[in-house]
C-alpha cells in the first residue's frame, strides 16, 4: 500500500461514527514494511487525540522479522501481536515451511517487549490436524499460552486452494467437541486455560456485553463492525477481498478517494445487505432457539450458495454455530459450567 | 512449617531446575516439564516431571524434602540438596532477591551484602516469573541493592510487567543510583505507573543518615534519587526503620518529608527485624517501643496533618495507644510470624502483627494481653 492510499484509508476509518477504532495490520507479512505499519499508527494516533476517540493496533505477523527495536515500538504504541502457531512442530512445519523453532523463539520475544497477554497465536487446521486436536492444545499449554481459538478452516486459506486440504464441518464439529473437553479436563488439573470460541458465544449468552466479534452480528458484522482495506479498495471482508482477487468484486464497499465514508455505508447494494442479514427475518434464523446469539455471513453464503442470506439447511455456518450452540447448553448443565463461566 | 529455603534428598542431580509445584500425576507430557510432582504417598512415578518430591520420601526418584511444605501453583528452584520457595501461590508476600551485592551497608539491615551470581540468579528469575499465577496482586523485589543491576534490572522490571500485566510491582531501594535521570527514565517507562519504590530514611540530618548508612554521601543522592522517581512518575514510599538513633529524630524526619517529600504515596514506620546486621549490634540499635510510642504518635501526626498516608508495621497492637490502631498493619510475611504464650486469647490477636519468628522473638516489656 502507498503511503498516500494509507493517508486516504486512515482519513476513510476516521470519518466514521465509532468512538472505538482497532487497527489490524496485515500482509503479506507486515514487519516486512514497518515503517508503514508505523506511519499509520502515528497518523491514527494525531486523528484519535484530535477527535477524542481511541484506537488500537494489532500486527497480524508470522514474526520471523520481529526484532527488539520492533518490539520497543510496539510497546510504547500499545501495538498488539497476532501470529500463527499450528500445533507441535511436525504439524507447523508440514504447515509452514519448517518455522516452528524460529516462531517459538520469537513469540518468547515478543513476550518479552509486548506483553505477554498482548501476544496471541492462532491456528490454521486442515485435514492434517485431524486427530490432532490434543496435540495441538497442549503446544499452546506448553508455550505458555492462556487460551487458545479452536477455529474453522478458512475456504479461501492458501492450504485449501493449493493442496485440498480441507476438513468437514461434522469433522471440525468432534474436533472441536474433543477439543473443549480436553481444556476443560486441564482446568480440573489446576491448568487455566480457554478456548476463545467458547468464550466469545458464552459472553454472548450470558452477558449484556457486546461480543465485538464480526460472525454473530445481526445485520452483518462484515461492514458495520469490520472493513477490510486494500490496495485503494475497501471491502466488507477478509474473504470479500479474496473473491475480488478472483474477479468478483460485488463486496467491494468503497474506492478511497472516490467516496466517502458516508457515501459507502448509504449505497443502496450495501442497505439491500444489510436488510437482508437481520437474522431476525432471515428464514430458518427467525424461528431457531439460538438467533438471539447467532449472526449473519453474507459472504460466505454467497461463496456458498451464490446468495448472501443462504439455506440455513446447506449452510455450513449455520451447521458449525448450531453445533457449538448445543455442545455449550449441554455443557453449561453440568459441573463445568463453573469453568465455563470463568472464562468470560 | 513455610519456610522460604527448604532441603532436597538425595541431592537433585542435573542442574538447577525452575519449576511449579502440581500434585496431578497424569499431566500433559508436553507440559510435564514445567511442573514438579509434589506427593505426599510418593505413589507411582509418571515421567516426565522435572522433579519429583515428596514429605515422606521413598525410593528414587523421589526426593523428600524438609523444612517447608508446598502447595499446588507454587513456584521453586531446586539446585543438589538446596530448595527455596521463589514464590508462594495466593501470598501478597512474595518477594523476588535479585541480588545480595549493595552499595550501603546499613547497620540495621537484615540482609547484610554479599557477592552473588546475579546472573544466574536472574535467569532462573526470569524463567520463575513465567510461571507466577497472573492473578498476583503484588510483587517485591528486593536485594542487596538491586539498582546496581542497572540495565538488567530494567529488562526484569519489564519482563515482570510483561508477564503480570495485573500486579503491582514493590522495589526496595535505597535510590542513590537514581540520582542518573536516564536510569529513573528508563525505570519509569519499563513499568508504566504500576511500580512503587520503597526507600528507607534514616534521618533528616545528612550526616546522621550517611553515618547509619554506612556510606559518605549517601543522604545527598537518595534524596536526589526520590526526587527524580518523583520526576518520571514513579509512586516512591519512604521506610523509616525504628532503630535507637532513628527514632532520637523521629519528629524530625516526619517534618523532613512533609516538607521536601510531599509527594511520598505512603510513609511506613517499621518495627526492627533483629537478624542479620542487625542482630549483631542489637544492644546498641534496639530500643524498647514503649520508650518511644510518644514520639511516633506525634510523628504520625505530622504526616496526618500533611496528608500523607501513614502505616506502622511490626508494633504489636498492646504497645500502641489505640488512636494509632488504625495505622498499625498485619506486616509480618505469613511464613515468619509467631505469637507470644500471652497472646493466647488475646481479644486483638487477629489485627495485631505478632512478632518476627526469626528473631529470637524480642519483645517489650509492655507487652499485655488486650481483653476487649
Ligand atoms: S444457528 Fe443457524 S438457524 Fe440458528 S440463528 Fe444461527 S444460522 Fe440461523
Ligand atoms: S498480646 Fe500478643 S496478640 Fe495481643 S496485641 Fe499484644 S502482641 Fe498482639
Amino acid at each position: 500500500m502507498e503511503y498516500e492510499v494509507a493517508d486516504e484509508a486512515v482519513d476513510f476509518m476516521f470519518q466514521g461514527p465509532s468512538q472505538t477504532l482497532k487497527v489490524e495490520f496485515q500482509g503479506g507479512e507486515p514487519l516486512l514494511n514497518f515503517s508503514l505499519v508505523q506511519h499509520i499508527t502515528e497518523a491514527c494516533e494525531e486523528r484519535a487525540a484530535a477527535e477524542g476517540k481511541r484506537v488500537e493496533f494489532v500486527v497480524c505477523t508470522n514474526l520471523s522479522e520481529f526484532t527488539p527495536s520492533i518490539g520497543a515500538y510496539c510497546r510504547s504504541h500499545n501495538i498488539a501481536i497476532s501470529t500463527s502457531l499450528d500445533g507441535p512442530p511436525d504439524l507447523h512445519n508440514a504447515h509452514r515451511c519448517n518455522s516452528h523453532a524460529l516462531v517459538v523463539a520469537k513469540i518468547d520475544l515478543a513476550r518479552e517487549w509486548v506483553g505477554a497477554d498482548r501476544v496471541s497465536a492462532l491456528m490454521t487446521p486442515t485435514s492434517l490436524s485431524l486427530g490432532r486436536v490434543r496435540d495441538i492444545i497442549d503446544e499452546y499449554v506448553a508455550r505458555g499460552f492462556s487460551s487458545i481459538f479452536l477455529r474453522p478452516l478458512n475456504p479461501y486459506g492458501y492450504a485449501t486452494l493449493a493442496q485440498g486440504l480441507s476438513m468437514s464441518v461434522d469433522e471440525w464439529l468432534d474436533c472441536y467437541r474433543e477439543g473443549l473437553d480436553y481444556i476443560l479436563w486441564l482446568n480440573r488439573r489446576g491448568i487455566r486455560f480457554r478456548e476463545e470460541f467458547a468464550a466469545i458465544l458464552l459472553r454472548r449468552i450470558l452477558t449484556n456485553v457486546p461480543a465485538g466479534f464480526v460472525d454473530l452480528q445481526s445485520p452483518s458484522g462484515a461492514g458495520t463492525a469490520v472493513l477490510v482495506y486494500f490496495g485503494d479498495s475497501v471491502y466488507l471482508s477478509d474473504e470479500s477481498r479474496m473473491l475480488a482477487a478472483m474477479g468478483d468484486d460485488r463486496f467491494r464497499l468503497a474506492v478511497l478517494g472516490r467516496e466517502t465514508f458516508a457515501e459507502a455505508m448509504r449505497s443502496p447494494t450495501f442497505v439491500e445487505l444489510l436488510l437482508s442479514t437481520m437474522t431476525e427475518g432471515v428464514p430458518m434464523c427467525h424461528e431457531c432457539a439460538f438467533q438471539p446469539y447467532c449472526g449473519a455471513d453474507p459472504v460466505g453464503h454467497y461463496r456458498e450458495q451464490k446468495d448472501v442470506v443462504g439455506h440455513k439447511a446447506f449452510s455450513e455456518f449455520c451447521k458449525r454455530h448450531m453445533g457449538v450452540f448445543v455442545q455449550l447448553f449441554e455443557l453449561l448443565e453440568t459441573p463445568a459450567s463453573k469453568i465455563l463461566t470463568g472464562w468470560i | 512449617m513455610q519456610g522460604r529455603l527448604f532441603r532436597v534428598s538425595p541431592a537433585l542431580g542435573g542442574g538447577t531446575i525452575v519449576a511449579k509445584v502440581t500434585p496431578y500425576p497424569d499431566l500433559p507430557q508436553r507440559v510435564r516439564r514445567r511442573y514438579i510432582l509434589y506427593s505426599e504417598t510418593a505413589g507411582t512415578v509418571p515421567l516426565g516431571y522435572s522433579a519429583y518430591v515428596s514429605g515422606e520420601g521413598a525410593s528414587q526418584p523421589w526426593r523428600r524434602i524438609s523444612g517447608t511444605s508446598l502447595s499446588e501453583g507454587d513456584v521453586v528452584r531446586i539446585a543438589g540438596t538446596m530448595g527455596e520457595v521463589l514464590y508462594r501461590r495466593g501470598s501478597d508476600h512474595n518477594t523476588l532477591l535479585v541480588t545480595e551485592r549493595c552499595n550501603c551497608s546499613c547497620e540495621m539491615c537484615v540482609q547484610p551484602p554479599r557477592t552473588s551470581d546475579d546472573r544466574t540468579l536472574l535467569a532462573d528469575l526470569h524463567r520463575a516469573i513465567t510461571l507466577f499465577a497472573k492473578d498476583t496482586t503484588v510483587l517485591g523485589i528486593s536485594g542487596g541493592e538491586p539498582t546496581l543491576l542497572r540495565g538488567e534490572l530494567v529488562r526484569l522490571l519489564r519482563w515482570l510487567r510483561s508477564y503480570l500485566p495485573a500486579t503491582r510491582l514493590h522495589l526496595l531501594s535505597n535510590a542513590r543510583l537514581f540520582r542518573y535521570r536516564r536510569f529513573a527514565a528508563d525505570v519509569g517507562k519499563a513499568t508504566d505507573n504500576m511500580l512503587t519504590v520503597g526507600v528507607p530514611l534514616n534521618s533528616d540530618v545528612p550526616r546522621l543518615h550517611d553515618e547509619i548508612a554506612g556510606s559518605q554521601h549517601a543522604f545527598d543522592e537518595t534524596v536526589r534519587g526520590v526526587l527524580n522517581l518523583h520526576r518520571h512518575g514513579i509512586a516512591v514510599e519512604i521506610r523509616v526503620v525504628l532503630t535507637r538513633s532513628i527514632v532520637a529524630r523521629i519528629e524530625g524526619i516526619a517534618g523532613f518529608i512533609r516538607r521536601n517529600l510531599p509527594f511520598a504515596c505512603h510513609v511506613a514506620f517499621m518495627g526492627m527485624e533483629t537478624v542479620g546486621n542487625a542482630a549483631a549490634n542489637v544492644d546498641r540499635l534496639w530500643v524498647d517501643p514503649a520508650d518511644f510510642v510518644d514520639r511516633l504518635e506525634s510523628a504520625v501526626g505530622i504526616l496526618r496533618v500533611a496528608g500523607i498516608p501513614t502505616s506502622i508495621y511490626n508494633l504489636q497492637l498492646c504497645l500502641l495507644p489505640r488512636s494509632l490502631w488504625r495505622v498499625a498493619r498485619r506486616s509480618i510475611s505469613d511464613w515468619k510470624v509467631e505469637y507470644l504464650p500471652v497472646c493466647l486469647g488475646c481479644a486483638q490477636r487477629h489485627a495485631c502483627c505478632g512478632f518476627f519468628g526469626t528473631d529470637g522473638m524480642r519483645a517489650s516489656r509492655a507487652i499485655a494481653q488486650i481483653t476487649e
